[in-house]
């Protein structure tokens, strides 16, 4: 079956400034692909590349199959795109600005759309100028989903949204998924992608750093382990094992981060008088930050037939 | 944590001046451009005018035909001038023939930047986060007024000093000479004119916002210049001429040795009590919640919300009918005081080889030669800022990112180039339509063919057309943010060449290099089939090259 999305060394640069460097991506059907990075790590640059907006340096992006400079169109045709930060026309109300998008379609399913908007609790009546942040980023959600679109891309979805509304749009997402859609989604928000993706990509000055499946990523990282014995005991016997560092001792109490197995750290623990073991498993946020001050490169293929159970 | 605090680093005077030390520094940095921009402007029309009195009337015998041409005036070019007084030298002729424009051209300026410090920046939400910081509503209401006012000194001041070097490089007969204490005497006029132009706006922002507070304002300027240049021809006008604001420093021609401080005086204590008033109501109303004035609006159906064409054109509707109203207006005025021009041409057989010197190659034996220039040629200004607006407004779909949703839906660049396209252009016809809709009433109710001039007008439309398109072919090309400026300068340089080229015989090519140059005479019948030729080829040739250039880059973001 053929990825949805392919990136193949995906390049761009704006002179000298750094876009993306060789990103290499692929995202199967039905599956919902988180992308993590900080602020200007080129998370938007890669969805806009992806959408012909900008096109490519170098390397090369498809998508449902086709190369997104050779007909960009025929893509649109069959996406939902939502931007990160995006506004629109001050003086049509929502439900004009919804028509007008609805109408470059050629139309849309007006009981679906209706739906949507309920469910968005949007009042359609006001001018898009009147509308909060949150209600200018339900307009944008329902425009990106009102056509039923084959692939949701959505740069920072839940930005603005109350807690409320986020549930109804991962409640949205999570239908799209199980009718065998797919999603692209970036997000700072990194237990809603902990709880949402399938995989996840971590972007960091324009390269991807590690994309793997989420949990797959939870367990490669690191954990944070502290012991505390009933005396002194010498750090040496712990900075020796494999996947020990940074170890630190104070008082009675030793602390270390583990990556790998933990096993060989309770055995050598036993050794002495443990009254207590702390070991906390990472959450998706601490690998994320650790991958901060770890650049190295790790891609995982995507599981075949990913998706479709969240 | 025993973490360590930095103390503030002191703010050295210079950055609290023109940096960005502090809300006045900011303010002044941000206008700075700006004035430096206005000010070289101003200064060097003058210059331009200096070089044509050294060319054209360089000795005693012209400088008198002059002075009586110049007394012989219809009430409604003498209005519109000014009264003539000592046109026989250098300052007088300056501040009588360049000096009636520069007052209404600037305040613009004025206009647009009052309006948008405050009521602007807080509907964009940027006084939202400036008001976090320890400084006061008032505090930066004060702040922000005084920077324009020190910028709006500092265009005048650079403006005077080059009326003053005017005067030095170009004086031929005695009396030429400009002194310092005319020439910056002649500007601290120009710049209450200026000023209070944009005090208006600056007071109303805050109850009514941005957009209508320009209006307000827009509406008061150009009423009052009017009011007071017709008011010789109109007698509804007289009664009304104690209110504008032109009227009430009219004595005041320093340039001419003519000396009034008193109303000038006067208007700008009324400048500063307006911009008092803006930042007392800033400090007490409700920040970026402007009441709402009964202005009725346009049915839904011309928002257009069906296809590119459609929503273009009807996103720039609203502006085009305003545009179009305001030049509709001055076209009916125009068209109603032509009997008196004819008047005054058959009683002053003179007249007309003073106009033959200040507007060549006008045939002015029939109205329609009154209206070429009272129409036409200043219409090319009005429309090339009716262009100006309707292309920024048309590129703001790029600037300010809703083409990146709108290129999400299944439409390539160039259908919606071309849709969008055609809708910015089409609001040349709205605009020109309005106008030769009020001059065909005008000319009916003079009892002269109404269909000429009507005509004529909507040459307009392919003018505003052409420079419509040049706009979105350099937007298309390179950058949006690049499109209302182009037009705006084109606009400028074009009427200029047009106005001062002759006179200052400048060669062929560069006179051709004007687009006005070719438009021939369309109210009087004498149409130039390469100039309106040249129109459509420029507004669709810059939307086909516009085009091009889309599909070949990538959107701005």
């Amino acid at each position: 079956m053929p990825a949805i999305i392919e990136t193949e060394r995906l390049t761009k640069s704006y002179g000298s400034h750094r876009g993306i460097v060789d990103v290499d991506l692929q995202i199967q059907q039905g599956e919902v692909f988180g992308f993590l990075g900080p602020n200007g790590a080129g998370k938007t640059t890669t969805i806009r590349v992806l959408l012909d907006h900008i096109r490519p340096s170098s390397g090369r992006a498809t998508v449902f199959g086709i190369e997104t400079t050779k007909d960009p169109v025929a893509i649109h045709r069959r996406i939902g795109y939502l931007p990160g930060e995006f506004t629109l026309y001050d003086r049509l109300t929502g439900r004009q600005t919804l028509e007008y998008f609805a109408n470059l379609r050629g139309g849309v399913d007006q009981a679906y759309q209706r739906s949507l908007v309920e469910r968005f609790d949007l009042d359609t009546s006001r001018r898009f100028k009147e509308y909060s942040k949150g209600n200018k980023q339900k307009v944008g959600l329902i425009i990106a989903l009102q056509h039923r679109p084959e692939l949701l891309i959505l740069d920072e979805p839940t930005s603005g949204l109350d807690p409320l509304v986020q549930q109804t749009f991962f409640a949205v997402l999570r239908e799209a998924v199980a009718e065998g859609r797919t999603a692209f989604l970036s997000s700072h928000v990194l237990s809603e992608v902990e709880k949402t993706c399938d995989r996840v990509a971590i972007i960091r000055d324009g390269r991807l750093t590690r994309v793997d499946r989420v949990e797959a990523l939870r367990d490669l990282a690191h954990h944070q382990v502290e012991l505390r014995f009933s005396g002194v005991v010498p750090t040496a016997v712990f900075e020796a094992i494999a996947g020990v560092s940074d170890v630190a001792s104070e008082d009675h109490v030793l602390r270390m981060r583990v990556s790998g197995p933990i096993t060989p750290v309770v055995r050598a623990a036993a050794q002495y008088e443990l009254l207590d073991f702390v070991s906390r498993e990472p959450s998706l946020e601490e690998t994320f930050l650790a991958e901060y001050s770890d650049a190295t490169a790790t891609v995982a293929a995507p599981t075949p037939g990913a998706g479709g159970g969240r | 944590m025993a973490g360590e605090l930095s103390a503030p680093r002191a703010r050295d005077l210079a950055s609290r001046l023109i940096g960005l030390g502090g809300v006045f520094g900011k303010s002044l940095r941000d206008l700075r451009v700006a004035a430096l921009a206005i000010g070289l402007v101003a200064g060097l029309l003058m210059a331009v005018g200096g070089v044509l009195v050294a060319a054209q009337f360089p000795d005693a015998p012209s400088r008198i035909q002059l002075t009586l041409l110049s007394v012989s005036l219809p009430p409604v070019m003498a209005g519109l001038l000014g009264d003539p007084s000592h046109v026989d030298r250098l300052g007088g002729f300056l501040s009588w023939r360049i000096g009636a424009t520069i007052p209404v051209l600037f305040s613009i300026w004025s206009i647009i930047a009052l309006s948008g410090t405050l009521a602007g920046e807080a509907s964009r939400g940027t006084l939202e986060v400036v008001l976090a910081a320890p400084i006061s509503r008032r505090g930066l209401a004060f702040r922000k007024a005084a920077a324009f006012v020190v910028a709006l000194a500092l265009a005048m001041g650079i403006a005077a000093t080059l009326t003053w070097w005017t005067g030095v490089a170009f004086a031929k007969l005695p009396g030429d000479e400009i002194s310092p204490s005319q020439a910056f005497g002649q500007f601290a006029l120009y710049g209450v004119l200026i000023g209070v132009a944009g005090a208006v706006a600056f007071a109303l922002g805050a109850f009514v916002g941005r957009a209508t507070a320009a209006g307000i304002a827009g509406t008061v300027l150009f009423a009052g210049y009017l009011v007071d240049g017709f008011s010789g021809v109109v007698p509804l006008f007289e009664r009304l001429k104690p209110l504008s604001w032109f009227s009430l420093t009219k004595l005041h021609r320093p340039l001419a040795d003519s000396w009034d401080w008193p109303p000038v005086l006067i208007l700008g204590a009324r400048a500063l009590a307006l911009l008092a008033v803006g930042i007392v109501a800033f400090g007490l109303r409700d920040l970026a919640s402007p009441v709402r004035l009964p202005i009725p609006g346009l049915p839904a159906v011309t928002l257009g919300t069906r296809r590119p064409f459609s929503r273009s054109f009807g996103d720039r509707l609203p502006h085009a009918l305003a545009w179009g109203l305001g030049d509709a207006l001055i076209g009916i005025v125009f068209t109603l005081a032509s009997t008196s021009f004819m008047e005054a041409m058959r009683a002053i057989p003179a007249l007309g080889s003073m106009l033959a010197l200040l507007y060549p190659g006008v045939d002015y034996a029939t109205p329609g030669g009154f209206l070429q220039i009272g129409v036409f040629s200043s219409g090319t200004v009005l429309f090339g800022l009716s262009a100006a607006t309707a292309v920024s407004g048309w590129a703001s779909d790029e600037s300010a990112g809703r083409l990146d949703l709108v290129l999400a839906a299944p439409i390539s660049r160039v259908r919606w180039m071309i849709g969008s396209g055609l809708g910015a252009l089409a609001t040349s016809l709205v605009v020109a339509g309005l106008m030769a809709a009020a001059v065909w009433v005008g000319s009916v109710q003079v009892g002269g063919d109404p269909w000429q001039p009507a005509i004529g007008t909507l040459a307009l439309g392919l003018y505003m057309a052409a420079l419509t398109g040049v706009g979105i072919a350099v937007a298309g090309l390179w950058r949006p943010g690049l499109a209302g400026p182009t037009v705006i300068i084109l606009t400028i340089v074009f009427y200029l060449l047009e106005v001062f080229g002759a006179a200052l015989d400048l060669p062929t090519w560069v006179l051709d290099l004007s687009l006005n140059h070719h438009m021939g005479q369309p109210m009087t019948g004498g149409y130039d089939a390469f100039g309106l030729a040249a129109c459509v080829v420029l507004a669709l040739g810059g939307l086909v090259l516009g085009t091009w250039g889309l599909r070949r880059r990538d959107l701005r973001g």
